[in-house]
């Protein structure tokens, strides 16, 4: 047998951990301290508005911690998620040049911890990317759009930024894939808790044959589509009672789990650099909702060395599991698949 | 979605000099700007708070509900706890158990989902709390 290529670099992200920080139970040094024991990274991935305090301004006793603590444990930072607050104010919403402002700050931020790549999201538009651009190289940040369900890589609007970044060919901006953009059913973890909760089976049946429906139609390629599913799920919601959180529903059922083919990664990866390995909860050693073997060939036909960020999201509706140990095992799986295509995971510093 | 559940803690209601007080964990996955809470109402043993009797305090600062959507330079950090309190006219009695009907509104001032329209946040809770010291 040959030996393995070099894959691509193993990591995770803090937001896996989403509920033992918001809970006070760990600090982020107790959560980076964890997450090196297990041997979850090397690669390490902050949200900069979830981990940092007074983010993006933290003070040189932040920064300075954080990079002894990072070199101690051997991690590598891979990317800092940066949020653009177009609506901060309620009086009217932020300028174009104070969008840059407040972009260029966390963009410069992630600099001097150390992360290659910032994580930016959809609210962005091409110009704005555009415009950031200086800044990305100013301070050698390579710039990430998030390709998070609803959206795909073939949705109207990643094409209008695909387009562009293939145009400017800057080395600066590309995707963050999510996989949860292209899943092939929705969680059992998740139904478990709307049964827990008391969710009659009949909803569950109307929810999960409304999805069928969504998944036969394909990913939504607008906003309009998403808006007019959107209602189609709170109204079931309201129809059995749920009308005050309905929008709840509406946001896990259209804005979680994708609908696009997992062959659409192959269109954006020549221009993506780290990745969300997005997983909603392990059951007897696979993924069911994300399908791992599809998503990862692409990986591999790419030859792909950039990073993966296993994102483990069901301690939304999952308060039993332990996030530790889900992203052990999705690590764990992700490493037999790019095995068995050729790769060795890359697992060390 | 996002961690409904952690909004209030079972140590969450506490007695003050006029009334009572909630401590709530912001309910999302991230910090947010104070502006981002559309609005708060809360109803004790089913009688709703009016808005006038109810602030909003952070990390010392204090705010009539009406000035919430306006503090946009105060961010909530995931690990803060803000404080509901409210004028019931009277100091709360510890040890009593009261029934709690919460609803909280959030803006994600991110999230835009067509000009001007965002994705809100809504938490809506009924739960039966003891008062604490």
């Amino acid at each position: 047998m040959s030996a393995l290529k070099q894959g691509h670099l193993q990591g995770t992200t803090l937001y896996s951990y989403t509920r033992m920080f918001h809970q006070r139970q760990m600090t982020m040094e107790e959560l980076l301290r964890e997450v090196a024991r297990r041997g979850q990274g090397p690669g390490i991935e902050v949200i900069g508005f979830q981990s940092i305090r007074n983010f993006p301004n933290p003070g040189d006793e932040f920064i300075g911690k954080f990079k002894d603590l990072v070199a101690e444990l051997g991690l590598i930072p891979t990317s800092l998620a940066v949020n653009a607050d177009l609506g901060l104010r309620r009086d009217r919403l932020l300028t174009h040049d104070e969008m840059i402002d407040y972009m260029a700050a966390q963009i410069k931020l992630a600099s001097v911890l150390g992360f290659p790549v910032a994580r930016v999201q959809i609210s962005m538009t091409p110009d704005v990317m555009e415009a950031l651009l200086p800044t990305a190289e100013k301070y050698n940040v390579k710039l990430g759009l998030e390709v998070h369900s609803h959206h795909s890589p073939r949705h109207e609007e990643m094409q209008a930024h695909l387009e562009r970044y293939e145009k400017l060919n800057s080395g600066y901006l590309g995707f963050v894939p999510d996989f949860g953009a292209t899943t092939v059913g929705m969680p059992p973890s998740l139904l478990a808790k709307y049964r827990r909760s008391g969710v009659p089976e009949e909803m569950i049946t109307e929810l999960l044959d409304l999805w069928q429906v969504h998944h036969a139609e394909g990913a939504p390629k607008d906003g309009r589509t998403q808006g007019m599913r959107m209602g189609q799920v709170a109204g079931i919601a309201a129809k059995y009672g749920f009308g005050e959180t309905a929008i709840d529903y509406a946001i896990n059922h259209c804005g979680l789990f994708g609908h696009a083919d997992p062959s659409e990664w192959s269109d954006i990866l020549h221009l993506v650099w780290h990745t969300h390995g997005k997983f909603f909860g392990m059951q007897d050693g696979d993924e069911p909702t994300t399908p791992l073997v599809d998503i990862l060939k692409c990986y591999a036909d790419a030859g792909y060395t950039g990073s993966i960020s296993s994102e483990y999201e069901g301690f939304h509706w999952d308060e039993i599991s332990n996030p530790f140990d889900q992203v052990d095992g999705h690590q764990k799986r992700i490493r037999e698949i790019m095995a068995g295509y050729g790769y060795e995971v890359r697992t060390k510093a | 979605m996002a961690t409904h559940d952690t909004v209030l803690s079972k140590q969450s209601l506490t007695a003050t000099a006029n009334g009572l007080s909630l401590a709530m964990t912001v309910p999302w996955y991230r910090s947010l700007w104070v502006s981002s809470v559309t609005s708060i109402n809360v109803h004790v043993d089913g009688v709703e708070v009016p808005q006038d009797k109810l602030s909003f305090r952070l990390n010392g600062q204090s705010w009539p509900m009406s000035e919430v959507p306006n503090q946009w330079e105060t961010l909530w950090f995931m690990q803060d706890r803000a404080y509901l309190d409210m004028d019931l006219g009277k100091a709360g009695v510890v040890g009593e158990e009261r029934e709690i009907t919460f609803h909280i509104e959030l803006r994600l001032p991110y999230m835009q989902i067509k000009p001007g329209l965002y994705l809100p946040n809504i938490v809506h809770q009924v739960v039966k709390l003891k008062v604490q010291a």
